[in-house]
């Protein structure tokens, strides 16, 4: 067996906005920039988009990694679940990384979600890699609390 | 390297809850592609729990192993996994999702999907070979079911 860094990235935590909510958000692949507007410099899609599983989002970063990185909408489980992995080259110091969202009711206007990376690392940053995966799965699911809050208003 | 897919929905003559339980069984993998597979190595610490690989020695077409995370999963409905590091087959970026569903008492309707990432050469082939692959899992898996429901 070879012998290679397996890292896990993961957080399990009730957000307060309700389930269709929630998962219209993170559906739109291609919308992710409204998600992380400060963190995400730009958001490049190609002319063929069409948010069905396969295609692809070109995310542009900034500090502490700038530059590039491919994701693709790997799977879907309508309302309950979205894969999407980093493809090609990324600036991020890592590899096979895939990331499942899995989302469950946990009252009429709160959502429980589980939102686990996996990814392979370089031996040097991996512990940082997750701490910065962490925080981005944080910042998603508070800027959709206070985007809802702002629609509610 | 072109972005490739490879997809197969039918219908399975086996009950939901059976399809589920064979798939959901990620180190039994051997147990579905007999002939195919050579041997599959398990870490001490395999739990069946998403994170976990299983280590795929391929013998037929392309010779070596094959690393397997299984990266998450909805119960009974939803399961994906993808290739890591590097394997011995020629592609790359590697992730599979299978979806099921109940299309009537004893038939489960699956969409197997691949994407990854393959020379222009090697784009029949490898679409082809997964197809084939996720296609001989289906049959086996009937196969099975029925061998085991004419034991009882």
């Amino acid at each position: 067996m070879s012998r290679v860094i397996f890292k896990e990235t993961k957080i399990e935590r009730v957000v307060n906005v309700p389930k269709n909510y929630f998962w219209n958000r993170i559906r739109a692949f291609g919308e992710i920039k409204t998600l992380l507007p400060e963190s995400l410099l730009d958001v490049k899609l190609p002319e063929d988009f069409s948010n069905t599983i396969g295609d692809v989002r070109s995310v542009y970063l900034g500090d502490p990694y700038p530059g590039e990185v491919i994701e693709r909408l790997d799977g879907v489980e309508e309302g309950l679940s979205l894969t999407y992995s980093i493809v090609d080259k990324s600036c991020l110091p890592v590899s096979n990384y895939v990331a499942c969202v899995n989302l469950k009711d946990f009252s009429s206007n709160k959502t429980a979600v589980s939102w686990c990376g996996h990814f392979v690392g370089d031996g040097k940053t991996e512990d940082e890699i997750v701490d910065l995966l962490e925080a981005l799965y944080n910042l998603i699911l508070n800027n959709i609390e206070d985007q809802y809050k702002k629609s509610q208003s | 390297m072109l972005f490739l897919q490879s997809h197969v929905n039918r219908i399975v003559k086996v009950p939901k809850e059976y399809f589920w339980k064979r798939l959901r069984a990620f180190d039994k993998i051997q147990t579905l592609l007999p002939k195919t597979i050579n041997e599959v190595k398990i870490p001490d610490n395999f739990s069946n729990s998403p994170g976990d690989v299983r280590y795929v020695y391929l013998e037929k077409v392309y010779q070596g192993e094959v690393i397997e995370r299984l990266d998450g999963f909805i119960e009974e409905k939803y399961m994906s996994y993808s290739v890591i590091d590097k394997s011995c087959l020629p592609v790359e970026n590697y992730v599979s999702t299978v979806n099921i569903k109940q299309a009537s008492q004893n038939y489960t309707e699956v969409d197997w999907y691949g994407h990854f990432k393959a020379e222009k050469k090697h784009k029949d082939e490898t679409v082809n070979m997964f197809k084939f692959n996720y296609n001989l899992i289906c049959d086996n898996m009937e196969k099975q079911f029925n061998d085991k429901q004419s034991e009882g």
